[in-house]
C-alpha cells in the first residue's frame, strides 16, 4: 500500500467530501466495465456503484475503518462485487453448471436508523447553517475547541462553547415542541 | 461536570481497552451519563445520515455532468469532422473516397469488454472481444450476432456495427448505426462519426 493510498484513507476517515468524490470519479469507468462481464445493465451498475461508494463513506467516515490489507480501490470493488452477486443471486442467474464466483467477505453494513435518530435527523436538518456547522464540528468531526475556533473563524473558546450550547438547546426544544415530550 | 471530552473519546474509539471498559461500567451506574452518551451517539448518527444524503447528491451531480454531452457538442463535433472530410475532398481532388475513408478510419477501441492480458477466461464474450481487438472483425461480427440473441443492448449493437464496418459490410453496419442514432448509451456520441465515415467506404 503506497503513501498516496494511506493519505487517501486519512482523508476518507477525516470525512473529506472531495476525497469521496475523487474516488467516485477515479474508479467509475473501470467498475462499469468490470460489472458488464456479469450481464448487469449500465443503470443497475451505476446504482450499485453509488451504493458501494456510500458504504465506503459509512465504513471510513463514520466507523473510522483502517485497512489491514489491500487498497481503497480493492475495498470498494469488493463491496461492489458483493452487491452484483447479490443481485444475480436474486435473479437466479447462477446455474448449477456455472462456476460460482468466490463471494468476498461481507463488509459491515449499516443497520436501519432508530426512531430517535430519524427524528434527530429531521430536526437537525431544519436548524440554521451556523448551528449545523458548529454541531457537526463538535459531534461529527470530534474536533477540539481550539480546532473549532481556528477552523470556524470564531472569536474565542467561550464563543464556541456558548454557540454550541445555544444550538443544542435549540435542537432539543425543536424536538420537544413537535413530540410534546417534557424534559 | 462537563464530560463532553470523555464521551467523545469513547464514541470515537480513542480509549484504550481498559479505559473503555471502565467508562462503560460507569455508564451502567450513572443513568444521566448513559443518557448523555446515547443522545450524542444518536446526534452523530443523524448528522452522518445528512452527510450521506449530501454525498448521494454529489454523486448524482457528477452523473448529470457525465450523462450527455451538451447538445451543441453532439451537433458540433460531427459537423467539424464532416467539414474536415469535405474540405479534404475539395482541396485534394485527386484523392478517391476510398483513400479518404482509409485515412480517417480507425477501429473504435474495445472499452466495453476490456481483455486482461494473461486472463484465462475462455467465455464466448472474451473470445469475441479478443477477435475484435485483433482486428478479426468477421469472427467478432459472427460472435456478436449470436450474442445479441441472448443479450440485446445498444452497447453490443454498437460493437456489432463496428465489427461489420471493420469487415467492410458497410450497408449492414450503416443500418445498425442509423438505428442507434437516437439511443442513449455510453458511446452514443460516436455513432454519428462512424455513420458519416461509412459513406466514404
Amino acid at each position: 500500500m503506497g503513501n498516496m493510498d494511506l493519505e487517501l484513507e486519512d482523508r476518507l476517515r477525516g470525512k473529506d467530501r472531495e476525497a469521496f468524490k475523487e474516488v467516485y470519479i477515479s474508479y467509475r469507468e473501470e467498475f462499469l466495465a468490470f460489472g458488464r462481464k456479469y450481464g448487469v445493465s449500465r443503470n443497475e451498475l451505476l446504482d450499485i456503484y453509488q451504493e458501494a461508494n456510500i458504504a465506503l463513506y459509512r465504513n471510513f467516515a463514520v466507523k473510522g475503518k483502517k485497512l489491514e490489507s489491500g487498497t481503497v480501490k480493492t475495498y470498494l470493488f469488493g463491496i461492489g462485487k458483493f452487491k452484483i452477486f447479490d443481485l444475480l443471486k436474486e435473479r437466479k442467474r447462477f446455474k448449477q453448471a456455472d462456476a460460482v464466483p468466490e463471494i468476498p467477505q461481507i463488509p459491515d453494513y449499516h443497520p436501519e436508523p432508530s426512531v430517535e435518530v430519524r427524528l434527530l435527523r429531521k430536526h437537525f436538518g431544519s436548524l440554521g447553517e451556523s448551528c449545523k456547522k458548529i454541531l457537526k464540528m463538535f459531534y461529527y468531526r470530534g474536533l477540539a475547541i481550539a480546532e473549532i475556533v481556528e477552523q470556524g473563524n470564531y472569536k474565542d473558546a467561550n464563543t464556541v462553547k456558548a454557540q454550541k450550547s445555544r444550538c443544542l438547546k435549540k435542537l432539543r426544544e425543536s424536538i420537544k415542541s413537535r413530540t410534546g415530550k417534557n424534559g | 461536570m462537563d464530560r463532553h471530552d470523555d464521551i467523545m473519546e469513547y464514541l470515537l474509539g480513542k480509549l484504550q481497552e481498559e479505559d473503555k471498559n471502565a467508562f462503560e461500567k460507569e455508564m451502567e451506574n450513572n443513568p444521566a451519563l448513559k443518557a448523555e452518551v446515547k443522545e450524542i451517539s444518536d446526534l452523530r448518527e443523524a448528522i452522518a445520515l445528512e452527510e450521506e444524503e449530501a454525498l448521494r447528491n454529489d454523486f448524482k451531480q457528477l452523473e448529470k455532468g457525465k450523462t450527455k454531452p451538451k447538445v451543441f457538442l453532439w451537433i458540433l463535433i460531427p459537423l467539424v469532422l464532416l467539414g474536415l472530410i469535405l474540405g479534404s475532398i475539395y482541396f485534394l481532388k485527386t484523392e478517391s473516397q476510398e483513400e479518404i475513408y482509409a485515412s480517417y478510419y480507425e477501429p473504435f477501441p474495445n472499452a466495453l469488454h476490456p481483455i486482461v492480458r494473461g486472463e484465462t477466461d475462455k467465455s464466448e464474450k472474451n473470445q469475441i472481444f479478443l477477435a475484435y481487438e485483433a482486428g478479426d472483425f468477421n469472427i467478432a461480427a459472427m460472435g456478436l450476432e449470436q450474442l445479441l440473441k441472448e443479450e440485446n443492448n445498444p452497447e453490443l449493437r454498437f460493437y456489432y456495427a463496428l465489427s461489420l464496418q471493420g469487415n467492410k459490410d458497410y450497408e449492414d453496419a450503416m443500418s445498425i448505426f442509423n438505428e442507434l442514432e437516437n439511443a442513449d448509451f455510453d458511446y452514443s456520441s460516436h455513432v454519428l462519426w462512424y455513420d458519416v465515415l461509412i459513406g466514404f467506404g
